[in-house]
């Protein structure tokens, strides 16, 4: 033990550095139980859509696997659409495509949004003002309607659809990146970094960044959930994914049909599997806002 | 008995999912019919959260969980909360650090002071209520004109006349000031001082005054009780205080104050500082900075007694 | 020798007015925060700037440092014209001047390590590496009394108490081994029981850097302890200048006068006549005229709302006191 002490030192390091991350996120405080709930939730749903080729029974997409719309039975657990295809295997491979679009989409959106927020808000001036009201035109945009018209443009694929995504919640990683840039800037401790000889860059790396990282990670995942219902939402109306796909959001359409030849089956596996894992980002979101509402 | 305010065992806690923080530890003292009695300390202290306790002002987290506050007979922590309700205001009052935020900023000042007697004394007509409000600004020293102002057009120090106005408008016996001046400039907090010793005189006020200066309590204060986290360390008569401390606590601050009438003040610095409550020292609280601690000191907490004529003080140096 | 020179420096701010305002008025209105001051401070001296709110003496403190540039007036630091350095020397400058701030909570960045905070002011100013860094970081922390110094150096701030804070505030000011130090209220915002140690800390790291400090305070008994020479300022103007011996013990301005007067004193035999001056300070956008005191001094005539006094010598024997007031010499 003693030796291990000495070759792990505790005041340095990754460990520390995780147990912290864990001790902020799960450790006892307000927004526990949100925190917690939300990440099982989307540590599930996570593992089951990156193992679905090995956990899923059937091959979503092929057809007549068992009767057309029969309910749910100890085969299909979850019954079959319309076209016989097992919906089990397809909720379990539904969600894929649907967390990877709003994975890229958050992505690009904290590649492109907090720079520009950073910069734009420390800068000030004409050039913070004449940013913000770009993106406050954007900001006000209905989101599904704006990423409709891009993907409408630019074509439907994948990629389009995470680009859309993108451009319509860029503007909330903006605005919440420069109100917080704008308070932090004012505080003693970035007058201090100025005097003692800090440059605006090396400023907003060390000073301000670290201290605005809270609220990124909760309109990250308030975000993450958004990105799930639009993207459900896309391909649900056919401008997300190839309809051959299996996808939650197709399955919607499916479902509407298969409604009305009498099997709620369909539409309400995939329906609830949405929900579900946006709520998980939610509660993770709700849960970092209480954790910081305490402090 | 001359006694107005009697307390006894005081506790109060903060209970949070994190920590029980004990912020007031079974403080006892009394307080005399028309003397003012200074209450000292720093953050941590407890000296606040005894204030509020006083009058059932704590909030949650914050609970009391046991003591008795004895006023005029009456106990405060046993009556329900109506009758507090009647008793805060007309027969005790509070003026508090910040006068901004007691004040709502979209009524007249008139207004407060109309609405305030109005609740306690409800026979009291619109008109006269509004005499009497300018009547108290008289006293303060403030233009009668200005009860139709609003209270972001008064600066701080008129703001805070304006809080002493309203705890003195029903003419309580007793003012619970809970830091009235650490806000305010050196002339000002002396215009404030010397406001309230006018006005402890014409009204024959007790007083409890709540600072950490300890300038201000020599010079205002008949008595002075020394709190230190969450326990009253020494009460005595304030020149006794000053002349013959008996704690070393007491004795360690006074040596470390400047003293703007001293030349070539020498300063004798305490090491260590205020403890964390939620994790305190076992036994004495000042032990780990006490220049007198023995082993006695680091287990057993010292209980307040009298030790010399009125010096009371929780030393364990007093056997 | 001076080493600090102040002549005539003004800092204007303009004030922020609505949209409707704005329109309406043509002439921009000024809050003179620091209205034409001058003074020197000498090689190792420790100069006190005191003040009540809104006299403009962390205003001053700033200027001095270049984390504001003046609206008119010169401050030299070593011979060196520190307004008209450009933004690469200013910052360069930096090495040589430094401030330590009022909040110790609110100056610290709690994303950082203290040990790091420190550090950082070294890998800025000067060439020195990571190693080097951290090693005078470490000796530095000693010099200031935070020990187990290795210990402290990874703590975040919100694991140290107020007093250990500001030490950290003044060890990241002294790191640099700077010539010209400005404390801005430094023992304000922490515990009266450990105000002590901080001053100690203070005058000791003044001793052995041969450190010139500019000590702003608005408590007179820090500023009797800590300073040789101070300067009484309100609403932006200096009232009274001098050696702390001669003001404290013949103050000459009534200003001065009624500040030492309503100084509780932390000794209860002591029975003072208090001449408190009525009203409180007049803002800084319309200062009265001729003299800034005379609506509220007990002495004013009818010249002091006229005329406005400039600070001048009135003891012959004590060359460096100097009062900016009508009737200085009655008190002689």
């Amino acid at each position: 033990m003693a030796l291990a002490k000495k070759y792990y030192p505790r005041n340095s390091g990754l460990t520390p550095r995780i147990t912290g991350l864990i001790r902020s996120g799960f450790g006892p405080g307000a927004g526990r139980g949100f925190i917690m709930a939300g990440v099982a939730i989307v540590v599930v749903i996570s593992a089951m859509s990156i193992f679905a080729p090995y956990i899923s029974p059937h091959d979503p997409t092929q057809i007549s696997v068992g009767p057309a719309n029969s309910p749910p039975s100890s085969a299909f657990p979850l019954g079959t659409d319309q076209y016989g295809r097992d919906l089990l295997s397809r909720t379990i491979w539904g969600g894929r495509f649907i967390l990877l679009v709003a994975v890229t989409a958050v992505v690009i959106c904290l590649a492109v949004g907090v720079p520009i927020g950073l910069a734009s808000a420390y800068r000030g001036g004409n050039v913070d003002r004449s940013v913000s009201l770009v993106m406050d035109s954007m900001y006000a945009f209905p989101s599904l309607v704006l990423a409709i018209v891009i993907i409408g443009v630019f074509g439907v694929n994948i990629v389009n659809e995470a680009i859309a995504l993108a451009v319509v919640y860029v503007p909330s990683y903006y605005r919440v990146v420069r109100s917080q840039v704008l308070t932090i800037k004012e505080l003693p401790y970035v007058e201090a970094a100025r005097s003692i000889g800090g440059k605006s860059g090396h400023i907003l790396l060390k000073y301000v960044l670290p201290n605005v990282l809270p609220s990124i990670v909760v309109v990250a995942t308030i975000n993450f959930a958004d990105s799930i219902l639009t993207t459900a939402g896309l391909d649900f109306i056919g401008l997300g994914l190839p309809v051959n796909l299996p996808d939650w959001g197709i399955d919607l359409t499916y479902g509407r049909a298969a409604l009305a030849q009498g099997a709620w089956w369909v539409i309400l596996f995939s329906g609830l599997m949405i929900l579900l894992s946006a709520l998980g980002f939610g509660l993770i979101s709700e849960g970092l806002s209480e954790r910081r509402g305490q402090e | 008995m001359n006694e107005l305010l009697d307390v006894k065992e005081l506790c109060v806690e903060y209970r949070t999912s994190r920590a029980t923080i004990r912020a007031v530890k079974d403080v006892s003292f009394s307080l005399a019919k028309g003397s003012t009695l200074g209450l000292v300390g720093e953050s941590g202290s407890g000296k606040s959260t005894l204030g509020h306790a006083i009058v059932r002002l704590v909030s949650p987290p914050g609970v009391i969980v046991r003591g008795r506050v004895s006023f005029d007979g009456i106990d405060l922590l046993s009556i329900d909360e109506d009758g507090m309700r009647k008793i805060r205001g007309k027969r005790i009052a509070m003026v508090f650090q910040d006068p901004m935020s007691s004040l709502s900023p979209v009524k007249k000042v008139g207004q407060h002071f109309v609405e305030y007697i109005r609740e306690h004394e409800p026979s009291t007509s619109e008109a006269e209520a509004l005499q009497r409000a300018k009547a108290t600004f008289e006293d303060l020293g403030i233009d009668r004109s200005r009860v139709d102002d609003y209270p972001h057009q008064f600066s701080g120090g008129m703001r805070q006349r304006v809080m002493i106005g309203l705890a003195i408008a029903l003419q309580p016996e007793l003012i619970i000031a809970d830091e009235p001046t650490t806000a305010l400039d050196v002339v000002v907090e002396a215009q404030i001082l010397e406001l309230l010793k006018d006005l402890k005189r014409k009204y024959s006020l007790s007083m409890i005054l709540i600072t950490h200066n300890m300038g201000v309590v020599a010079e205002t204060t008949d008595r002075i009780a020394v709190m230190y986290a969450g326990k009253l360390m020494e009460v005595a008569g304030t020149r006794k205080l000053f002349a013959d401390p008996k704690n070393p606590y007491t004795r360690a601050l006074l040596q470390s104050i400047p003293n703007i009438l001293l030349d070539d003040q020498e300063l004798r610095s305490i090491p260590g500082s205020p403890p964390d409550l939620a994790n305190p020292p076992t036994g004495c609280p000042f032990h780990p900075r006490c220049p007198h601690v023995f082993d006695r000191c680091r287990v057993e907490e010292p209980k307040l007694k009298k030790v010399d004529g009125e010096t009371e003080t929780a030393c364990h140096l007093f056997g | 020798m001076p080493f600090l020179e102040v002549v005539d420096l003004k800092k204007y701010f303009p004030v922020q007015k609505g949209m409707v305002e704005q329109l309406l008025s043509r002439k921009l209105t000024y809050v003179k925060a620091v209205d034409g001051v001058t003074f020197s401070v000498d090689k190792g001296d420790i100069f006190g700037l005191v003040g009540e709110s809104g006299s403009g003496k962390t205003t001053t403190g700033r200027l001095t440092v270049g984390l504001l540039k003046p609206t008119s007036g010169r401050v030299i630091i070593g011979g060196v014209d520190v307004p008209s350095l450009n933004k690469e020397e200013l910052r360069r400058f930096r090495r040589r001047m430094q401030i330590i701030f009022q909040d110790p909570t609110a100056s610290l960045n709690p994303k950082m390590k203290v040990g790091d905070a420190v550090a950082d002011a070294l890998r800025l100013l000067t060439d020195a590496d990571a190693e080097t860094a951290k090693k005078r970081v470490l000796e530095m922390f000693e010099y200031v009394g935070l020990t187990p110094a290795g210990e402290i150096y990874s703590r975040y701030p919100r694991n140290l108490s107020g007093g250990q804070k500001q030490r950290v505030v003044i060890a990241r000011a002294l790191v640099t081994r700077p010539e010209y130090v400005v404390a801005d209220e430094p023992v304000a915002m922490v515990d009266v029981s450990v105000r002590a140690q901080i001053l100690d800390v203070m005058k000791e790291m003044h001793e052995r850097l041969g450190l010139t400090y500019l000590f702003i305070t608005h408590d007179l008994a820090v500023a009797k302890y800590l300073c040789s020479r101070i300067a009484i300022m309100y609403l932006g103007r200096f009232f009274e200048t001098g050696n702390v011996e001669d003001i404290f013990g013949l103050p000459l301005h009534p200003y001065t006068q009624a500040l030492l007067a309503a100084v509780p004193v932390p000794d209860p035999t002591v029975r003072r006549e208090k001449k408190i001056p009525r009203g409180e300070i007049p803002n800084a956008i319309n200062p009265p005229s001729g003299c800034r005191f005379h609506p509220r001094c007990p002495y004013a005539t009818e010249i002091c709302s006229r005329e406005e006094p400039q600070l001048r010598q009135v003891d012959t024997s004590k060359a460096s006191h100097l009062v900016a007031c009508h009737w200085a010499e009655k008190f002689l």
